[in-house]
């Protein structure tokens, strides 16, 4: 029993603790079975805030969470001391203890496997939170470059950029010449319009020149007449009908040349008007198709000016919403990286729980130890032990937490 | 501007680096306090964010030898720490930290207490 009590003693951590004036033997019972309450207690407590009720129970046995072994050390070192100071047990003692030893295997159990377990969070989160941050680079890189762009772009449109402000002052210079234009080729057609009007008239009066020719002709074939009668009066006159014959032949003469030229009057007017005719006629058409060739080029100027007018429209429209999309994105991300910093106070806390579990550990096999020495089974422990690890990797959730089990070291 | 950033943590490293680097400054790290040390005698920083909670050397103690380096001494610090406590704040500001920020950070927050410490 001493022996077992300084291998006990060895394996508690040295803090000393307040002292305990004596021990009762029936509170040796109670006293194990709070150690291995305490010990479930800090186990549930190792990754909880501290305004959590387990942790508020741990601190009622001994402060806070970190002080706890502390005091469960002097408490079985008190327990042994006082077992020690008696000299004796008594068998129905040495069942009590045994029976608060065994107790003591539920955390015995349950502590390695937790620990294995803690010690893998860190490394899994860890992974995640990198793969995170690379993708989050990704990300913040794509995020300010299209902002960038869409600022210089913003900059540009808005007259920043004189070479893009000059384009859209082009741009829209264009389209009122063009329209400027449309109006004077309009004038031009409805000029031709008028000029055809006008030489169809003309062509009317060249008729009416003809007609006038005509009735010429008429009166020269009737002077014609009227000289061959005077002829005929010359003759039967015979010498005193001398000087009538010079009238006749005078007037003969200007008849010939009266025809002749109505003659000629009249192919002028004639040409003169076909000629007319087809100049309306060519000058109509021309100004048609001039006119629709125009009017559709024009037009088409007119809907790039438009198109590009509106494009330059667009394209700021779509750039201030890519801009505030990306101040959105990046208020986003600000975000992410503060939910990423958890990764490390996770770890630092699972440090900090396993750093626990380690003297919790320690107290407990210091516990069973003498436990043993009053009674206890380790081959119930151990049994106890086996069943928590088959009991647990049955209800493992993932791999990682199966195999953690596994290697755990009992 | 040039900021060490002081931390066991290589995730943390890496998450502050991100701030710093998207608020347009650059930035060398550090695995725990003597590493600091040594690259902060080495090289020219406008600031340095120093964790406390390190293996070798940890922040407390960086910043018991910076007191005794006049030149690094001149070099603000910002303590960054999962550990809100008052009583560590008011050790750390007692050694001379010129600021104290607690885990998670908000990166506005970071920034502008470097603009503020280092402009000072």
């Amino acid at each position: 029993m001493a022996k077992l009590l300084r291998r006990a003693k060895e394996t508690l951590v040295p803090d000393k603790g307040p002292e305990k004036e004596s021990f009762g033997e029936s509170q040796v019972a109670e006293a194990l079975a709070r150690l291995a309450g305490a010990m479930k207690t800090v186990l549930s407590a190792s990754l909880l805030p501290p305004q959590s009720a387990s942790f508020e129970a741990l601190a009622r046995l001994g402060g806070a969470p970190a002080l706890a072994g502390r005091d469960l050390s002097a408490l079985i070192l008190a327990t042994a001391e006082a077992l020690e100071a008696q000299g004796q047990s008594s068998v129905e003692r040495r069942g009590e203890a045994g029976s608060a030893a065994v107790a003591l295997v539920d955390a015995q159990a349950i502590l390695p496997m937790a620990e294995s377990i803690f010690k893998r969070v860190p490394a899994v989160t860890e992974e995640a939170t990198v793969e995170l941050i690379t993708r989050f680079e990704a990300v913040q890189a794509q995020s300010a470059k299209a902002a960038d762009s869409a600022r210089r772009i913003i900059e540009r449109l808005e007259g920043g950029d004189k070479a893009v402000a000059s384009a859209a002052a082009v741009a829209s210079s264009t389209r009122a010449a063009i329209q400027k234009e449309r109006g004077a080729v309009g004038g031009i057609v409805t000029n031709n319009r008028h000029n055809a009007k006008k030489l169809q008239e003309m062509g009317k009066e060249l008729e009416s020149g003809i007609v006038v020719v005509k009735e010429i002709e008429e009166i020269n074939e009737r002077s014609r007449l009227i000289a061959f009668n005077m002829a005929v009066e010359a003759a039967r006159m015979g010498e005193r009908g001398q000087g009538v014959r010079v009238i006749v032949n005078e007037l003969r003469s200007l008849n010939d040349r009266t025809a002749q030229f109505s003659k000629e009057i009249v192919g002028l007017l004639s040409r003169f008007k076909a000629y007319s005719s087809d100049l309306i006629v060519e000058m109509s058409d021309h100004a048609e198709r001039l006119n629709g060739e125009v009017m559709d080029g024009m037009d088409a100027a007119e809907a790039a000016m438009e198109s590009l007018i509106a494009s330059a429209a667009e394209t700021e429209r779509l750039s201030t919403g890519i801009a505030a999309a990306s101040v959105e994105v990046q208020s986003n991300l600000d975000t992410v990286l503060e939910a990423l910093q958890f990764q490390d106070i996770t770890r630092q806390m699972i440090e900090g729980g396993l750093g626990i579990l380690a003297r919790i550990r320690g107290l407990s096999a210091a516990a069973n130890l003498l436990g043993e020495g009053l009674g206890g089974g380790s081959r119930e422990a151990r049994a106890r032990l086996e069943a928590y690890r088959g009991e647990f990797i049955a209800q493992a959730k993932t791999k990682d937490e199966k195999t953690a089990i596994m290697e755990a070291k009992g | 501007m040039n900021v060490l950033v002081v931390d066991d943590s290589s995730t943390m490293r890496k998450i502050i680096g991100l701030a710093l680097g998207g608020a347009g400054h650059t930035y060398k790290e550090a695995e725990h306090g003597r590493d600091g040390l040594t690259k902060a005698k080495a090289e020219k920083f406008a600031c340095i964010v120093l964790d406390v909670n390190m293996p070798e050397m940890n922040g407390i103690e960086f910043l018991k030898e910076r007191a005794k380096d006049p030149a690094l001494k001149a070099v603000p610090v910002i303590v960054l720490t999962t550990q809100d406590e008052e009583a560590l704040k008011a050790e750390a500001l007692g050694l001379g930290a010129n600021s104290f920020l607690v885990k998670p950070f908000q990166k506005e927050v970071l920034i502008q207490t470097i603009a503020a410490v280092a402009g000072s």
